[in-house]
């Protein structure tokens, strides 16, 4: 009985995002916004955590797709796993050697100290692209079969390697390797290259102006998605986060935070209308929500500023008690922040979290913590949470009460 | 010795000696170098009679090699507290009597010799903490090899090499802990990619002896992370608070310390780390405050407006030194007392037409000006009250720290209006990685020459100025398009045939020294060039020509045009020393998995591009440089020193290595005595080693001062505390201890250090 009520609840999460329209990727589909899910709100070891699965240490984001949670981990690796039992269904290596231009390459590249799979795997139900900062990239689908797989020549243009997740838009296969690259999401073709509009650390978000779609970078650039062509620069600029696009309202929370506007038409080349621009005190590694008029956005060491999203001035600042007891180094907040149901969540690299009430106070309303952390930002469905602790995936969702046995 | 005395080296020799071995090589060019040196009647640097030309400028590490043939500085100095932590020992081992060999001194507050005890298993680490392990814990009096209930006691000296480090500039937190995973883990040198087992809810003891000559108090602090805790002093319980001290009263003659410590789950995975300790502590007995200092050898110390890491050059009677957000500052040498400061905002650096071109000027931007001004010379009168060979106490301390945050805030204020009027024209000059102000001043003996600002990831702008020696503006030019890499510049400029050389986020630019106009701009298009914005242009001579070596290429100076690639492969922030035609980089990159190796790269025959260079000397890292405590590279950001034909470099954990570049081996691969290095975000050691007279100084982040006798074996002569508490809470040491990260400029008997917060004048008072 419990099994199966665990089953039921376990095919609902997975469902609730397994027929998606939208392409699945980092923080679901890029906003950090889950708002038909609906977690718990206490998780431990040992408390309502309904598997863990050994898939080795990664900063990148599970998602669940099809009924399969997939993730990527060091130093090369695609595993699936099943959503229902934490099961691993398959697993991929994607090693440059397999490259003979890669080996022959004039800047050979280099595995990166801060991890190789730091890009969170991306679906549009049928299949799923993997990208990883050796530069390469592939396509398979669900059931861990090859579409294509290739390496490319691009250099990256960030110390500490590439981490910005790929983006789906119809059949356009967006990859920052440091140029921008366009692919086509069926053969792994370069359709397109941008240099100009260079990659920093954060993923880069979708917008449309008009009936034309664009890609806003973290370095503040406007990307035409047809052509490549940068249609717009400098309209803000993030080192480690993403830009939150919103309507035609853009987002850029780094050492300052501001917003811009995008145009309604846009032409070949347009400025974006910068509506505020603020000072921001901290280090922002975490992408900021955006929510009911406010930006609730979590500095490395755990200040929470909650800013108003029409005029850029604070509304709330306030340190977060994490982590608890147990440590004495800052607690790094690198994971970004999801707005899971009712609940803001804000966790750091040791598997600690809080979940928070969002609006102008913010209360706390929950601690949790997981044996080992990660950098990587946890996948909400349903009623599940999908979240990395050290070397483990764990699926943390309410376990039945145990009832009379038959 | 066979030394370079100026930054551009003759290679003309070189040119037609290109098939003859290294050490052969080494010797004719030296002695071509020696006769150049002569003929130019110059005085070898760190000489009272050495005066700078355009041809033999001085700047970054005195004339870029960190050589000082021509001073005699002291080999002796101290700052320390005045009072009881400045004369309380210490041992791990029981005492039978007085303080003697076994025993000693607090260094920068931090007890060091332990002796350790387990450990005991436990099932709740958090309930059976108090548990006694011992058959008497209360009253705990041990003695090495002394049984502890079923183990044994064992001696622990803290150090670097004792203690488990993890990825991110293989960081320890900024502590000196005893480590319970490294003292019962079992840990191979490398290869930790695997935590220790069996060491989860465990119990383990650390015990040192203190003697006070007198009753007193001191602060202790322990900094810890564990699943419990319990600390003993003298059998009384203490309750601390992680990252504070708490008072306590030491009693005369020797008092007890005992800690226990409780894991949970000893090992555990942590960011980017496979594992990190939670089963560690540091502890530190820091002084009650109001504190005061007493000195030796210090001549005198001013404080500077702030954090930087320019170096202090001297010209004639006068020190120059970058300091704060965009200072310049020219310090009289013989008395401390700041002669004068100049602020390098936008509104400084321009004409009074680029000024009349900006929209509201004279309303917003022109009464911050003036209230910068007026505050500067508040500042500048409350420094140079304040100049005195032992400082000030904390009370004063943080009166003139009021003063001085004014002075920041007034500039703040300026460059927030003009970013006001338009943030694109003038992007962030200030929120630099530790400081805008890291550029060390260069001077021909007629100008000097400095570089600020850099804003930080991403847009910034910044401000090239040449001023007389006499602190009159001759140019200036502000430049928002350079931005800034993801740690800000720290860069230092140069000088070569009459062209100012400046590089900034993967552009290398040749100014019009004399009118400060751009002749040329680089920017290779490769991303690993802009490196962390931390290496410094060098300048060489090839044939003829001067060139440049700037990261990973080599230009032309003529034209900045790239020669070639200068195949280095530098891993860390160091920049790479030129000796003899050959350039030395004892931190080679292979990858993340892998020891770094030592390098020698001969310099291409001519300047035409295209031109290849030759690798001369490969050494193995194994053998070579400071084995990495995880596997993977070390980390270097000191620059290396060239002394007699061996290279001395040093990683930023204090790992010294010296490589013998004629015999081609390893002399030594030594850790360095130090405080609380590979903090998390503190480089260990990041000022590069010096040669002052005959002697290496090397000075690590709490400004402990080691001098080593250049040979084969580090014979170390000397070792200098200056103890200097933070009233306001720079830095990132664990007891407020102001940070070093510049090596010292040496003249006559003098050693200029600059801290974070002071310039020190080391020498005879």
């Amino acid at each position: 009985m419990i099994q199966a009520m665990k089953s039921l609840l376990l095919l609902l999460a997975a469902g609730a995002l397994a027929g998606a329209e939208r392409p699945v990727g980092w923080r679901g589909d890029g906003s950090g916004q889950y708002p038909s899910a609906d977690p718990v709100t206490k998780w431990s070891a040992k408390e309502n955590v309904l598997w863990k699965t050994e898939v080795g240490a990664g900063s990148s984001s599970p998602i669940a797709v099809g009924g399969r949670v997939l993730v990527t981990a060091e130093p090369d690796l695609l595993i699936c796993l099943d959503a229902e039992t934490g099961r691993e269904l398959w697993r991929k290596a994607h090693k440059v050697s397999d490259f003979s231009a890669a080996l022959n390459a004039k800047t050979p590249m280099r595995p990166n100290q801060y991890g190789d799979a730091t890009p969170t795997p991306l679906s549009d139900g049928k299949r799923v692209w993997v990208f990883f900062n050796t530069g390469i990239v592939a396509c398979y689908d669900l059931n861990g079969k090859a579409r294509w797989m290739n390496w490319y020549d691009v250099r990256p243009t960030t110390n500490y390697g590439r981490t910005a997740s790929p983006v789906l838009v119809g059949e356009r296969l967006l990859v920052h390797f440091g140029a921008l690259v366009c692919l086509d999401a069926a053969t792994g073709k370069l359709l397109w290259k941008n240099e100009d509009a260079k990659a920093t650390y954060g993923t880069p978000a979708p917008a449309r102006i008009g009936d034309v779609d664009v890609l806003i970078t973290p370095g503040g650039h406007a990307v035409r998605l047809a052509d490549g062509k940068t249609l717009a620069a400098d309209l803000g600029h993030c080192m480690y986060t993403s830009p939150v696009v919103q309507g035609r309202m853009v987002y850029f929370v780094d050492t300052s935070i501001s917003a811009v506007q995008l145009p309604d038409k846009p032409g070949d080349q347009f400025e974006g209308k910068e509506l505020w621009f603020e000072d921001l005190s901290g280090e922002f590694y975490a992408s900021p929500i955006v929510h009911g008029g406010r930006i609730y956005a979590v500095d490395r060491s755990a200040n929470l500023h909650v800013i108003d999203a029409s005029t850029g001035k604070p509304v709330l600042t306030k340190a977060l008690e994490l982590p608890p007891a147990g440590r004495s180094e800052s607690p790094n907040i690198y994971p970004s922040l999801c707005l899971a149901g009712k609940h803001l969540f804000v966790g750091n690299d040791a598997g600690e979290s809080l979940l928070i009430e969002p609006g102008d106070k913010c209360t706390v309303v929950g601690a949790n913590s997981l044996p080992g952390g990660s950098g990587g930002t946890p996948a909400f469905s349903d009623k599940c949470i999908f979240l990395r602790g050290g070397k483990f995936l764990y699926c943390v969702g309410r376990q039945p009460v145990p009832g009379p046995s038959h | 010795m066979k030394v370079t005395t100026g930054p551009v080296l003759i290679l003309s020799v070189v040119a037609c000696l290109a098939v003859l071995p290294i050490h052969e090589t080494g010797l004719v060019i030296s002695a071509a170098l020696t006769a150049d040196a002569a003929s130019a009647g110059g005085a070898p640097l760190g000489s009272p009679d050495f005066r700078p030309t355009p041809q033999r400028p001085v700047g970054w590490r005195g004339d870029w090699t960190g050589r000082f043939p021509g001073a005699t500085p002291p080999i002796q100095w101290s700052r320390r507290v005045k009072g009881i932590t400045s004369e309380i020992k210490y041992q791990a081992d029981k005492p039978s009597g007085e303080p003697g060999d076994d025993s000693r001194l607090l260094e920068y507050f931090t007890i060091k010799e332990w002796l350790v005890a387990g450990p005991y298993a436990v099932e709740d680490p958090a309930t059976e903490i108090d548990k006694d392990f011992l058959g008497g814990q209360t009253k705990i009096e041990p003695a090495n090899d002394a049984k502890a209930g079923h183990s044994t006691w064992k001696p622990l000296r803290v150090g670097i090499d004792t203690q488990s480090t993890h990825y991110h500039n293989e960081g320890t937190c900024g502590d000196l802990n005893v480590d319970f995973v490294y003292v019962f883990g079992n840990l191979p040198q490398s290869g930790m990619a695997k935590a220790p087992g069996m060491l989860d809810n465990k119990v383990a003891y650390a015990h040192t002896y203190i003697h006070s000559p007198s009753a007193g108090e001191v602060m202790l602090r322990i900094n810890y992370t564990a699943a419990a805790l319990r600390v003993f002093l003298n059998d009384q319980a203490v309750t601390v608070k992680r990252g504070e001290g708490v008072k306590v009263a030491l009693e005369k003659g020797w008092n007890r310390l005992w800690v226990k410590v409780a894991s949970a789950e000893a090992a555990v995975p942590e960011g980017q780390n496979a594992w990190v300790s939670r089963w560690r502590f540091a502890a530190y007995l820091e002084p009650v405050p109001p504190i005061s200092y007493e000195s030796k050898n210090i001549a005198w110390m001013t404080r500077l407006t702030g954090r930087s890491m320019s170096q202090p050059i001297v010209v004639g009677e006068q020190i120059y030194l970058g300091s704060g957000m965009t200072d310049l500052m020219c310090i009289d040498k013989k008395t401390g007392k700041v002669l004068w400061l100049r602020s390098n905002t936008p509104y400084d650096a321009m004409t009074e037409e680029q000024r009349a071109a900006v929209p509201g000027i004279k309303e917003k931007i022109e009464p911050l000006v003036t209230r910068l001004n007026a505050l500067n010379e508040e500042a500048v009168q409350a420094i140079n009250a304040a100049v005195s060979p032992v400082g000030l106490s904390s009370n004063q301390q943080a009166e003139l720290d009021k003063t001085i945050k004014a002075k920041t805030d007034a500039e703040r204020a300026v460059h927030l209006a003009f970013r006001a009027i338009d943030r694109k024209k003038y992007p962030p000059m200030y929120e630099n990685e530790v400081s805008a102000s890291n550029s060390t001043p260069l001077s021909d003996g007629q100008y000097v020459y400095w570089v600020c600002g850099g804003g930080m990831k991403g847009p910034g702008a910044q401000v090239i100025a040449c001023f007389n020696l006499g602190g009159k503006r001759v140019w200036s030019r502000h430049d928002p398009s350079l931005g800034s890499p993801e740690h800000g510049n720290h860069i230092s400029p140069n000088l070569v045939d009459g062209k100012l050389i400046y590089a900034a986020t993967g552009t290398l630019i040749a100014f019009d020294a004399k009118a400060g106009l751009e002749l040329w701009r680089n920017c290779p298009a490769d991303w690993q060039n802009s490196g962390h914005g931390s290496t410094s242009p060098l300048v060489v001579k090839i044939g003829d020509a001067s060139a440049i070596i700037e990261m990973r290429y080599i230009h032309r100076a003529s034209d900045g045009t790239v020669i070639c690639p200068s195949n280095l492969d530098i891993w860390g922030v160091l920049t790479p020393i030129v000796e003899n035609g050959v350039m030395f980089n004892p931190c080679r990159w292979h990858g993340f998995k892998d020891p770094v190796s030592f390098v020698g790269v001969k310099l291409p025959g001519n300047v035409d591009a295209g031109a290849k260079t030759q690798t001369v000397l490969a050494l193995n890292g194994k053998e070579i440089t400071m084995p990495a405590r995880v596997d993977g590279p070390i980390f270097m950001v000191a620059s290396p020193l060239y002394v007699d034909g061996v290279v001395y470099s040093i990683e930023m954990g204090g790992g010294l290595a010296a490589v013998d570049t004629l015999a081609k081996r390893s002399l030594y691969r030594q850790y360095l005595d130090g405080y609380n290095r590979f903090n998390r975000f503190l480089y260990g050691v990041a000022a590069s080693p010096t040669l002052a007279g005959k002697n290496i100084y090397i000075t690590d982040d709490a400004g402990y001062t080691h001098i080593i006798q250049p040979g084969p074996q580090p014979v170390i002569l000397g070792r200098n505390v200056i103890e200097n508490i933070h009233v306001s809470g720079l830095g990132g040491n664990p007891c407020k201890q102001e940070c070093f990260y510049t090596s010292a400029f040496f003249e006559g008997k003098c050693m200029y250090l600059r801290g974070e917060e002071y310039l020190y004048c080391i020498g005879q008072e």
